[in-house]
Formats: C-alpha cells, sequence, structure tokens
C-alpha cells in the first residue's frame, strides 16, 4: 500500500511538471468531445438538387353520367412540391432548371446530388380519373449513400405532403449517375484506405525521428555539408516506399478478402494507388514537421488528439462534410484528408481517372511542399 | 601564430543562467587543446558556439574556424571537420562497419573513399572482431570507438570531441587519447576534446580549465601542475578553484 500510494504521488508530481501532459489531460478530452458532437451533432443540410417542373394548373373535370360533378383548376402539384423543398426543408437547395438533359451532365459533374423531373400533366394524372400512370424520373449521383438517402427521404416526403391521397399511379424512376449498387463497405473502404495510410505512415516518421533525436544521430546528420533539405527528402523517399508496401496490403486485403469494389478499370486502380501514394506523403511531411517540437515518443502520441482524431472526424472519412455544421467546415477544407477521401471515393465509387490538374490532388502536393519547407526551417538540433 | 580557432568576448545565455561568459580563446593548428572542468561548465555550449548549432549573444561576439566565420560560414566548416557529440550516436540496427561507413557517404565522401576510409578507421580503432556486430550489441566502450569512427572517417583537419572518453575504462581511455595524439602528428589535425576526468587532460598539448562559464586557466599541463605546484591535475583543479574563492 506504501508503494501504491508512493506511486500515486510521484505520478502526480512529475505530470505536475509536465506542461505539455497537463495540458493534454485538460484540453484532449473536452476537444475529443466537441470534435466527436460536431461531427455526430449535425443533420446533413443544403445538399444541393436540381429540379425541372414542367407541370402547370390542370382543368378537372369529374362527371358521372350526364352530370359534371367536378370542373375546377387544381393548382400545380409540380410548383407545391418545388416549393416545399425550397423554401422549407432545410436538407436540401433547390435549384430550378428547364434542361433535363443538360442537368444530368451537372450531376455528372458533381454540381447537383440529383435532377428530379416532373413531367408535364403531373398534377392532371395524378388528380383527374383520365390520367394515365406517373412515373417521375431521377437522375441520382449515390456515391455517398449517406447523403443520397437523406436526398431520396426529403423528396418522397414533399411527394406525400403534396399529393395525399392521389397516389396511386404514381412511381419513381431511378437511374444512377453513381453508386447504384454501392455497399457500405464500398463506401467506407475509401475513406479508411485515407485513414490508414496517413495514420501509419505520420506514426512511423514521427517515432522514427523522434529515436534519431533522442540517440543523437540527427545531431551528427545535421553537422554534415549537406543542406537540411537532403536529410528532409531522405526521410520523404524511404518512407514513401513504405508506405506503398502498406497502401498495397491495404488495398489488397480490401480488394481481395474483402471484395470491395475500387475501380472498373485498370486506370481506376492506378488512379487509386497514386492518390493513396499522396496521401501517404501528407503524413509523412506532417510527421517530419511536427517531430521537431516532440522529444520524446511520449510527446509525440500527445500529438494524435490534436491531429489524428480531427482527421477521422472532420475528413469526410465517416461523416458526409454536409454533416458538419458550416461554421467548423472551414477547418475540414484545411485538412489535405478531405480531399484525399473524396479523390479515393470519386475513383473507386465513380470510376474517376486522375487528372494532373484535379484541384484536390494539387491542394495534397502543395501541402506536402508546404509542409517540407516548414520543416527544412523547424529541423533543428536544440 | 596561425589559430585555427579564435573567439573573442563569445557570451551564451539560457534565461538567467550564463553558460559561457565573455570567452577567449585560441587554438593552434595541429593542437590537441583540451576544455577540462566539472559538468556545467559550460564545454558543450562551447563547442556548439565553435559548430554554429547555438548563436552566441548578440555584441561584438566573434567565431572564426578554420578562417570560417561562424555561425555564417558553418557549412563551409563542415565539409573538414569531424563532430562528436556527447552522446554515443549510432544507428542501433546498423553494424559498426555500416554506422561508420554511412558518416562518411554522409560527409561527402565517394563510395570507394568512404569504404577506404572505413577499413582504415576499423583497423586504426581495433574495431575488427566488432565490425559486424550490430551497434545496439555492443559494449559501450566498443560502441564509442564506432561512434569515433564515425566521426573521424572523413580524416578532417579539425575535430571537436565532446567527452569522448565519457564512461570509458583507463585503458580505453588511454588508447583514444593515443589515438588523438596519432592522428594530430600525422594528420596536422586540430583536436579540441571536453571532458571532466581532470587527470585525462594531462596528455594534451594545451588545456583551457573551465568554471561557471569562464576559462580560469590556459596553459599547457605541465605548466599548469607547476604554476600550481600539484602532481595532477585533479590537485591542480582544486587548487586553481581554491585560489579564485579566496
Amino acid at each position: 500500500m506504501r508503494l501504491t500510494l508512493l506511486i500515486m504521488r510521484r505520478l502526480f508530481r512529475t505530470l505536475s511538471r509536465d506542461h505539455r501532459t497537463i495540458g493534454l489531460v485538460v484540453v484532449g478530452p473536452p476537444l475529443f468531445m466537441v470534435m466527436f458532437g460536431i461531427a455526430f451533432g449535425g443533420e446533413i443540410e443544403h445538399v444541393p438538387i436540381a429540379i425541372i417542373n414542367n407541370d402547370s394548373d390542370a382543368e378537372v373535370v369529374i362527371t358521372y353520367g350526364m352530370f359534371t360533378v367536378f370542373n375546377e383548376t387544381v393548382s400545380s402539384l409540380g410548383d407545391s412540391i418545388t416549393n416545399t423543398l425550397d423554401l422549407n426543408d432545410p436538407r436540401v437547395d433547390v435549384t430550378p432548371l428547364t434542361d433535363y438533359e443538360s442537368a444530368k451532365k451537372d450531376v455528372d459533374r458533381k454540381i447537383y446530388t440529383c435532377v428530379l423531373l416532373i413531367p408535364v400533366n403531373f398534377t392532371y394524372n395524378l388528380v383527374s380519373p383520365q390520367g394515365s400512370n406517373i412515373s417521375l424520373e431521377i437522375y441520382f449521383d449515390n456515391s455517398n449513400p449517406q447523403v443520397g438517402g437523406v436526398v431520396i427521404q426529403a423528396i418522397q416526403e414533399s411527394f406525400q405532403q403534396a399529393t395525399g391521397e392521389f397516389r396511386a399511379n404514381l412511381g419513381f424512376d431511378i437511374t444512377y449517375a453513381y453508386g447504384e449498387d454501392i455497399s457500405t463497405l464500398d463506401f467506407f473502404t475509401p475513406g479508411m484506405i485515407v485513414y490508414g495510410v496517413f495514420f501509419f505512415s505520420f506514426m512511423l516518421v514521427i517515432m522514427t525521428l523522434i529515436e534519431e533525436r533522442r540517440s543523437g544521430t540527427l545531431s551528427l546528420l545535421l553537422q554534415c555539408p549537406y543542406d537540411k533539405i537532403e536529410i528532409i527528402l531522405g526521410y520523404l523517399a524511404a518512407f514513401s516506399i513504405v508506405s506503398t508496401i502498406q497502401t498495397t496490403l491495404i488495398i489488397l486485403i480490401a480488394g481481395i478478402v474483402f471484395q470491395v469494389s475500387l475501380g472498373a478499370t485498370i486506370a481506376n486502380y492506378i488512379s487509386l494507388y497514386i492518390a493513396a501514394i499522396i496521401v501517404g506523403w501528407t503524413g509523412l511531411v506532417l510527421a517530419i514537421f511536427l517531430s521537431a517540437f516532440a522529444r520524446s515518443e511520449f510527446q509525440a502520441v500527445q500529438f494524435i488528439p490534436i491531429t489524428i482524431i480531427p482527421i477521422l472526424l472532420l475528413s469526410g472519412i465517416v461523416i458526409p462534410l454536409s454533416q458538419i455544421p458550416e461554421i467548423i467546415r472551414w477547418v475540414s477544407y484545411l485538412f489535405p484528408t478531405t480531399y484525399s477521401v473524396e479523390l479515393l471515393r470519386q475513383i473507386a465509387i465513380e470510376g474517376y481517372v486522375l487528372e494532373p490538374f484535379n484541384f484536390g490532388l494539387l491542394f495534397q502536393i502543395g501541402f506536402v511542399m508546404m509542409l517540407v519547407i516548414a520543416s527544412r526551417l523547424t529541423l533543428k538540433e536544440n | 601564430m596561425k589559430y585555427d580557432v579564435e573567439l573573442r568576448n563569445v557570451t551564451k545565455k539560457f534565461g538567467m543562467l550564463t553558460a559561457v561568459d565573455n570567452l577567449d580563446l585560441s587554438i593552434k593548428q595541429g593542437e590537441i587543446f583540451c576544455l577540462v572542468g566539472p559538468n556545467a561548465a559550460g564545454k558543450t555550449t562551447t563547442i556548439k558556439l565553435i559548430l554554429g548549432i547555438l548563436n552566441a549573444e548578440k555584441g561584438d561576439a566573434s567565431i572564426r574556424v578554420k578562417g570560417f566565420s561562424i555561425p555564417k560560414e558553418k557549412n563551409k566548416l563542415r565539409r573538414i571537420m569531424g563532430y562528436l557529440p556527447q552522446r554515443k550516436a549510432l544507428y542501433d540496427m546498423l553494424t559498426a562497419r555500416e554506422n561508420i561507413e554511412f558518416f562518411a557517404k554522409a560527409k561527402g565522401l565517394s563510395n570507394s573513399e568512404a569504404k577506404r576510409n572505413t577499413n582504415s578507421m576499423i583497423k586504426s580503432l581495433s574495431l575488427m572482431e566488432h565490425e559486424n556486430i550490430l551497434a545496439v550489441h555492443l559494449s559501450g566502450g566498443t560502441q564509442q570507438r564506432a561512434a569515433l569512427g564515425s566521426a573521424m572517417v572523413n580524416n578532417p583537419q579539425i575535430a571537436f570531441l565532446d567527452e569522448p572518453t565519457v564512461g570509458l575504462d583507463p585503458v580505453l581511455r588511454r588508447e583514444f587519447w593515443e589515438y588523438f595524439k596519432e592522428i594530430a602528428r600525422s594528420q596536422n589535425t586540430t583536436i579540441l576534446v571536453t571532458t571532466h576526468y581532470l587527470n585525462e587532460a594531462e596528455w594534451a598539448d594545451r588545456v583551457g580549465v573551465m568554471r561557471d562559464g569562464k576559462i580560469i586557466a590556459i596553459e599547457a599541463p605541465q605548466k599548469l601542475m607547476e604554476q600550481t605546484n600539484q602532481r595532477n591535475m585533479e590537485n591542480m583543479f582544486f587548487e586553481l578553484i581554491k585560489g579564485e574563492t579566496q
């Protein structure tokens, strides 16, 4: 018992003298909980959709034998649905368009999550006994099923509200731009590849560099007649190979063991591979940069709550960006992983083939270059 | 007289603590100069100032090494110097030979030069039996020999060895000093060694006795002992301190 108390007192004494640990103890859990609350507490909102409303008011005449029992103009239900979605539903932001084919191309280009075509005589066909069956066309990007589900639900609810009991002859004809047969595993795997590659690259490099600093070999290297940038690039080159091996293993296990669809063509797979290797770079350079601010493995581990956890929660890996409150979302756009996740999902789910001037790709390369330069400034013996 | 190291009015403070206090120091070419003093005397800080790892306080401080102004021209100095930091800086998972050869190449030697110099370093430091053993499995003394090999493998014109003999047994310490003398004689290498083993300073050409960031005496060891009427350096040091405190 005496030793127990002795150890307890010693631990508190040493912890109280380590300001960084005190900071972590006090700030870490609230920060984690706030991020968790922000990420999971939000609702998916303001998803952009397009509506082409070809409907108009309908002259509805109902006769019974020789008698006309109903002869009235019924206001366009298409207008009512559009207004409900546009004005009263925060889940979607509606853009009214006129050309269906052009709108479909906008969905392909990810400008809208879906386009809904309300056909000519929609109200008439729905309300009039002479009306024919109605099939509502939706051209739909389901590459993010979490967002897609919310949009479809919003559309269905608006129809229920507007059409009331006149729904017997109404059906939806959904054509998928992307993600028709997407499973939960298919959807989450690109994000988890990003997370896995980033996490392992980050931890491996930060631990190695701290060991190099602690053992004094870094001190010797810094006295060699080369620019510090060569040390940084040496690390980057070596660990890029390690990271590539890790990436290969992650992709192989996802593809072979779990049968995750990661692309339809060889070009997709090459794109996925390149994008994943660049994710590794972002983890490597962040680790090299942060290693200058840690003297021990213990201090390195303390970087996890301020790097790895925010990246998991705010990069769109688990929670869609549209669920993160707009006031916080700008933080997501500072993380290179946000662009990596988007890019890998585009490649794996939508069959995108990497182009050199892809913004997400350029952002990540810019991030890598910026941190290489920053590390050149912070890499010091003392 | 040609000096390889010249320090004038060099001061370094860490917060309230003055680690090096208005230091003047000149070391001749080909000389083995030993900075001796107790722990926290300012020896390591002095070496770090000379190498440009630390910057002196602003003022009229001047540091010149081999004609290069430090810290401005420290990269030029790095091409011709050897440096052994206080810790045994070795890669645990490389063998003694691999460590020495790695640093030979890191110091800019060609592959063939690196191999040749590594071979000669292994021979000079009697590492033949241990050259293929991982550094992590070497004894403390052998690790220090391998670290010294890594520091000196480029046949430097000037070497800065920070406590190279710390933790070594007396026989090995003696061997290290014989090695220093040999390379100073054969290659005209200027060597600055720090130590807190006061008696081993006897083997240096000149000694600077440091205490509280100042050099309180600087002279050939024999002369220092004569001046203080002592027969060994340890007694000389205590005599000097007594003189200072009185």
